[in-house]
């Protein structure tokens, strides 16, 4: 449960008030042991200043010189600077402003600030009797908050919120000067985003969609692959690998997964090669990339396009090029849960090639190539605004995200490696891990057991995509793809987020180890 | 109106069922003197990681407290619209 701190709770601890202020901070310090969050109303600041102003006014020591007014001001500010650090700020609202015929407006203000969470995740941390008597359900005393049973904390599988706090001034910026301007659809951020995106990436095109599949199949059509066509890529990986070539009429044709990376087995491609052939479509799957130079030279050799599928890998590195910028054309997801995510669903793709890039801008807008004029058959999948947005304030964060991201997954491998198959990073990669997937023999049990001990985890993927009965009519049958098969059967993600501390950590570690061990 | 409730292993149930107006009420409870043992603290049932956490906040909190301030002559003068807003407040606290 989160916490919303009345300003007498906040003065309270800032300013030491007996008898009220051990309670408190006893009530905060659970909230945060629980996994809940801390809030300030940004609404309250002048009241918050004032009032702890005045009480270091009354509460100075008697034996020591009183402080002028300027040091009492500056007392009050170094403490609530202190006191807030660590406490997330609510915004008001529009909906908050109009309260004048309220008792109360400040109360009124804070009270329907709880309403924009869901019921029950958030109080009213507050003495004040009078709110706790008329809203009962949704206040709470510090005392009283510190009775309540202690909940065991649930970890998240991937917790977005950590990343959101650190955030948020910047994102609530970002999305309220959209909502002003109102350009929201290839409103300004949109440029914006593709031109800081496609320099991250090193390339000189960035294309942003609506949604990593969208990503796919518009790089896709825009090589011209269509009916008759075969594309080559892995059995192994999310449906939408597969199913936008079958959305272009083309057919899959899939190669084996090597198994230390999960990645297509780029020995196995040649034998996949036929003069029906258009493209290779390898993933980097989890985080990872295949062996690009060697994929590039085979298609080179065989007059193929290439398409990273690098919906999972977006910051990874090989040889010091980062996805998405190694092939013909790179493309990835902004799927909230992914390395970088926004808020909804996303996609972009990058290319050199001048060329290809002014197909993708048309297909990406109904094939339109100036308004009203449409020489290609496109689809509708532009990025919303809002979403570009979104990623703004996130891109600045990321580079430090992928680097805990390859810290936290070290760590784990370094941990786990004497009780089960671990990721390992191919020499000359770097690793993204959004997904930290070991092998084991028995991970239904596994799952469960620390399922029962608040630690999620998940299953990528549970089935191969020749199992799948929309692809049964391809005429694969199981055993085709061992490695596929294996991995599928055997694949464990366990919680991996670049906000996941040593101690959450140590905990997921200690309860697998321990579990394998029995 | 008074009701009768049992206390059984710390639920209280009325002994009679209640239709009441709110789904959540305050309600105040007489204890018999010669059943309360002692009042726990609201520190009782807290894992000492918490009263470590609650620690470690007041020593910060403390600190910045105590941190010695600069001199009044060093500190910029309270515009005349901070004085008023002290004022205002003052005003309002003490309505």
């Amino acid at each position: 449960m989160d916490l919303l701190l009345d300003i007498n709770v906040a003065v309270d601890v800032c300013t030491r008030r007996s008898p009220f202020y051990q309670d408190a901070d006893l009530a905060l310090a659970k909230c945060l042991y629980e996994g809940g969050r801390l809030w300030l109303y940004a609404g309250s600041v002048q009241t918050l200043e004032y009032v702890t102003r005045q009480e270091l006014q009354q509460r100075q020591p008697p034996d020591a010189p009183p402080l002028s007014a300027k040091q009492l001001a500056r007392q009050a500010r170094n403490l609530l600077k202190a006191f807030s650090a660590d406490k997330g700020w609510l915004a008001a609202l529009a909906s908050e402003g109009e309260v004048f015929d309220s008792d109360d407006p400040e109360d009124e203000q804070l009270i329907r600030a709880l309403d924009r969470f869901q019921p029950g995740v958030i109080k009213l941390l507050t003495r004040d009797q009078g709110l706790i008597d008329a809203y009962l359900g949704k206040t709470i005393t510090p005392a009283q908050y510190c009775q309540l049973p202690i909940k065991n904390s649930v970890l998240d599988f991937i917790d977005l919120k950590i990343q959101q706090d650190a955030i948020r001034p910047q994102l609530e910026n970002d999305i309220h000067r959209v909502l002003h301007h109102g350009q929201y659809i290839m409103g300004p951020e949109i440029a914006e985003l593709e031109a800081a995106l496609a320099a991250y990436v090193g390339v000189k095109h960035c294309i942003t969609v609506s949604s990593g599949t969208d990503s796919l199949e518009i790089a896709l059509r825009a090589l011209g692959v269509g009916p008759g066509d075969e594309v080559i890529t892995v059995p192994f990986t999310w449906i939408s690998s597969a199913e936008v070539i079958g959305l272009v009429g083309a057919t899959p044709v899939f190669v084996d997964i090597e198994p230390v990376s999960f990645n297509i087995d780029v020995a196995r491609i040649e034998a996949a090669i036929t003069p029906r052939t258009k493209a290779i479509l390898p993933v980097s799957l989890f985080g990872q990339m295949p062996d690009y130079a060697a994929i590039n030279a085979i298609a080179a050799r065989h007059g193929l396009a290439v398409i990273e599928d690098g919906a999972q890998s977006f910051g990874a590195t090989q040889h010091g090029r980062r996805s998405c910028g190694v092939t013909t054309i790179g493309s990835t997801s902004f799927f909230p849960a992914k390395p970088l995510g926004c808020y909804g669903d996303g996609g972009a793709l990058f290319t050199d090639d001048d060329e290809l890039a002014e197909k993708i801008r048309a297909i990406r807008t109904h094939g339109g190539i100036r308004r009203h004029h449409h020489p290609l058959l496109g689809m509708n999948g532009r990025f919303d605004t809002l979403q570009a947005a979104v990623l703004l304030a996130k891109l600045p964060h990321f580079a430090g995200e992928v680097e805990a991201r390859g810290r936290i997954g070290a760590r784990y491998s370094e941990q786990l490696k004497d009780c089960c198959i671990t990721p390992q990073v191919i020499p000359g990669n770097t690793h993204v891990y959004a997904q930290y997937t070991i092998r084991l023999a028995e991970r239904e049990r596994v799952s469960e057991v620390l399922k029962a001990q608040g630690i999620p985890t998940a299953v990528y993927y549970p089935k191969c995509l020749h199992e799948q009965p929309v692809f049964a009519g391809l005429g694969y049958r199981w055993g085709d793809f061992p490695e596929a098969e294996r991995a599928s059967r055997e694949v464990l993600s366990l919680p991996m987020h670049p906000w996941l501390t040593e101690s959450d950590q140590d905990r997921i570690i200690s309860a697998l180890s321990f579990c394998l061990k029995t | 109106m008074r009701v009768e409730a049992l206390y059984d292993h710390g639920r209280l149930e009325f002994t009679r069922p209640l239709q009441l107006k709110h789904e959540c009420l305050r309600l105040i409870v007489e204890v018999p003197d010669e059943e309360l043992v002692t009042l726990m603290p609201a520190t009782c049932n807290l894992p000492p990681e918490v009263l470590a956490q609650a620690q470690a906040m007041r020593d910060r909190l403390d600190a910045s407290r105590h941190a010695p301030l600069p001199p009044d002559d060093e500190l910029p003068e309270l515009t005349a619209k901070q004085r008023e807003r002290i004022a205002a407040f003052a005003l309002r606290e003490g309505r």
